[in-house]
């Protein structure tokens, strides 16, 4: 084992620290470092503690729920491709979203998340039904079939908010971003950030079972149904939250595991805490792209990240020769 | 019943069920009108000004872009499916859409007149298709259909970045390219691409011979004295030039190349010389259909053509997924 290898979650932490700070002086405007402690009266502290930092800290959370769910889908579905948005959970909980708006929830944060979650699970749960065979879950089925169940319900979605004149909603949602995240919703992310690590500390050893085959995780005496449905129960809460806060972003989910296990292989116990890391770490820096990279245009956050996983999924498909077992 | 009988029978109604799209598509609207009225002014003997006018400068448009893009993806998804053996093939799914979408996107970004928008669709449109062709070196099906999903992914990315650069506010022009919509109804607009679209569907006539050999397997075509390489080559450029017409017209709308050629498939089977206007049959009628769904059914608003396609299609490919993989299994 090299020395990075060894120190990854150092090495990650350390990178994490420095893009948080980034993040939070860069934009359309940069700040100094000094201007940290200017306080909160002047306004350059108001624009930094007001809204700059909650920014920061929502793609933070936010990334990293994404990466870890990212990494639960593919234990659970023994299969390296697989991502909340290319199954179609991303948009099941985008078209809650857009009826919940049209039947005149407001957006509190309350709202979003309830109907988020529920959309979230719908679609988590007919993707699943269409993927299931008698051999278990197959992967093909799983991933294609995702891909256009996603799309189909973006369709709808657009569908229902040109018929009520609502397409600025759609949009946002569909870029996504972080340009107007609040302290309120990073307290919801930061919720169930705990409950989704929590939850993935206390089944850790039976996930790590799960990678296995289904015969050995059998023989081991390991309760595969609890699991599963544990590991739905966090894949679905943690998408969820962040697409409620974040809107449609995809990819995170797939890309951070993978380049962490191309890192360091390891088991899903040793990877957990670093795919955590490595997903924050991403969304910081992508979200600093986002605002900075073009003065005073905000990139469409979730086009970049599409940009960035798509990428990296066709590499996987072509030069990857395993990475697609029928 | 001989099968040339059924295949006949089978042909005659989908004529019917075609006619009966381009009548529902030219009379009903804000301004109904009946098929009678419709049929006289299509011969020119109705005098009638309003009449005229609604079929012929409101309507007639809409039926080219819908015999246009309709046929245009049909055909396409037919010689996709047969030249790389691939029933789910579609050059939605492998990315040749979005591939001509981006090309689009990116001359409207670098230039404001539109002159060159075959050119860039048609580039755009290659450059996804050689991608895609990488994947396709492993001789795995669902690596090339990965492969176009991931590059359709980049793809949209790189026109939805491009395009909110462009125009913060008028989102709904990404959508075009995302989604489809018949975007410009221009009578010179249409005719070029209509006249370029005739001439790639006689080539595709002239080569049926060489696409039906094809599906008896390229080791048996090449057995019947068939060139495999050259006529697969000519083939695949043929469906890439195609689906560009059709992205050209209408933007990036998915899977009706997979749609018709399946269901064409299923009703009489690999015979290219029935399947080839039955496709094209079905495509057109599909896309004239969608048309007037999205013009009337939603009361004031118009939804993009694209939409309704994509919300009958999809679940199609599901189930054809589905039925798929259990053959295979």
């Amino acid at each position: 084992m090299r020395w990075w290898q060894r120190h990854l979650a150092a090495i990650l932490v350390g990178l994490l620290v420095i893009v948080m700070v980034a993040n939070v002086l860069g934009g359309s405007r940069w700040y100094l470092l000094s201007e940290l402690w200017s306080g909160t009266q002047t306004l350059s502290g108001k624009v930094i503690w007001d809204m700059r930092v909650p920014r920061m800290l929502a793609s933070v959370m936010v990334g990293a729920l994404l990466a870890v769910s990212g990494l639960l889908l593919q234990t659970l579905s023994h299969n390296p491709i697989a991502d909340p948005s290319i199954l179609g959970i991303n948009a099941g909980a985008n078209l809650a979203l857009i009826v919940g708006g049209v039947a005149g929830l407001s957006s509190s944060i309350f709202n979003t998340v309830w109907l988020s979650i529920t959309g979230a699970f719908i679609a988590f749960v007919v993707v699943m039904g269409l993927a299931l065979s008698r051999q278990g879950v197959a992967p093909l089925r799983l991933i294609l079939g995702g891909t256009v169940f996603s799309g189909f319900i973006s369709c709808i979605s657009y569908a229902i908010s040109v018929m009520t004149n609502t397409t600025e909603q759609y949009r946002n949602l569909l870029v996504g971003g972080f340009s107007s995240s609040t302290y309120g919703q990073d307290k919801l992310l930061a919720i169930v950030l705990v409950i989704v690590v929590f939850g993935v500390w206390r089944f850790q050893s039976g996930f790590t079972l799960l990678a296995m085959d289904q015969q050995t995780t059998r023989g081991l005496g390991v309760s595969t149904g609890l699991l599963w449905q544990v590991a739905a129960g966090l894949i679905v809460l943690a998408t969820a939250a962040a697409v409620a806060v974040g809107g449609n972003i995809g990819f995170v989910g797939l890309g951070i595991p993978q380049l962490m296990s191309a890192i360091r292989p390891g088991s899903f116990k040793q990877n957990f805490g670093v795919t955590l890391l490595a997903g924050g770490v991403f969304m910081t820096t992508a979200d600093l792209i986002a605002k900075a990279a073009v003065p005073s245009v905000e990139l469409p956050m979730a086009a970049l990240s599409a940009l960035f996983g798509g990428c990296l999924l066709f590499v996987m498909v072509v030069f990857g020769r395993q990475v697609v077992k029928v | 019943m001989t099968i040339k009988y059924r295949n006949g029978w089978i042909l005659f109604l989908s004529g019917c069920l075609f006619i009966l799209a381009m009548l529902l598509l030219l009379s009903v609207g804000d301004i109904q009108l009946s098929f009678g009225q419709v049929v006289s002014t299509l011969l020119g003997v109705n005098r009638d000004y309003t009449a005229n006018f609604v079929v012929w400068q409101l309507r007639f448009p809409n039926l080219i872009a819908a015999l246009i893009t309709g046929g245009a993806l049909a055909v396409s998804g037919l010689i996709l499916q047969v030249t790389t053996g691939n029933s789910l093939a579609d050059s939605s799914i492998l990315g040749i859409n979005a591939g001509a979408s981006l090309g689009a996107v990116v001359l409207t970004a670098i230039s404001t007149s539109m002159k060159l928008l075959p050119l860039a669709t048609l580039i755009g449109a290659m450059i996804s298709c050689l991608l895609v062709m990488l994947a396709n070196r492993h001789d795995s099906t669902i690596q090339v259909l990965l492969g176009g999903v991931a590059l359709t992914a980049v793809m949209n990315g790189l026109i939805l970045i491009l395009e909110m650069q462009m125009n913060q506010f008028s989102f709904d022009k990404a959508l075009i390219w995302l989604s489809g919509s018949f975007w410009n109804l221009d009578a010179h607009f249409l005719s070029i691409n209509g006249v370029a679209y005739m001439i790639l569907l006689l080539i595709t006539v002239l080569l049926a011979p060489v696409l039906s050999s094809l599906t008896l397997g390229s080791e048996m075509a090449m057995g019947i004295g068939v060139n495999v390489r050259v006529g697969q080559r000519t083939l695949l450029l043929l469906a890439v030039g195609l689906a560009t017409v059709a992205v050209s017209v209408g933007g990036a709308i998915s899977f009706v190349g997979l749609m018709a050629p399946n269901i064409a498939k299923r009703l009489v089977g690999q015979r290219i010389r029935v399947m080839l206007p039955l496709s094209w049959l079905l495509g057109t009628s599909l896309m004239m259909l969608a048309d007037v769904v999205a013009n009337n059914a939603f009361g004031k608003v118009t939804l993009p053509v694209g939409l309704i396609v994509a919300v009958v299609t999809m679940p199609y490919f599901i189930l054809q997924l589905f039925s798929w993989q259990k053959i295979t299994q």
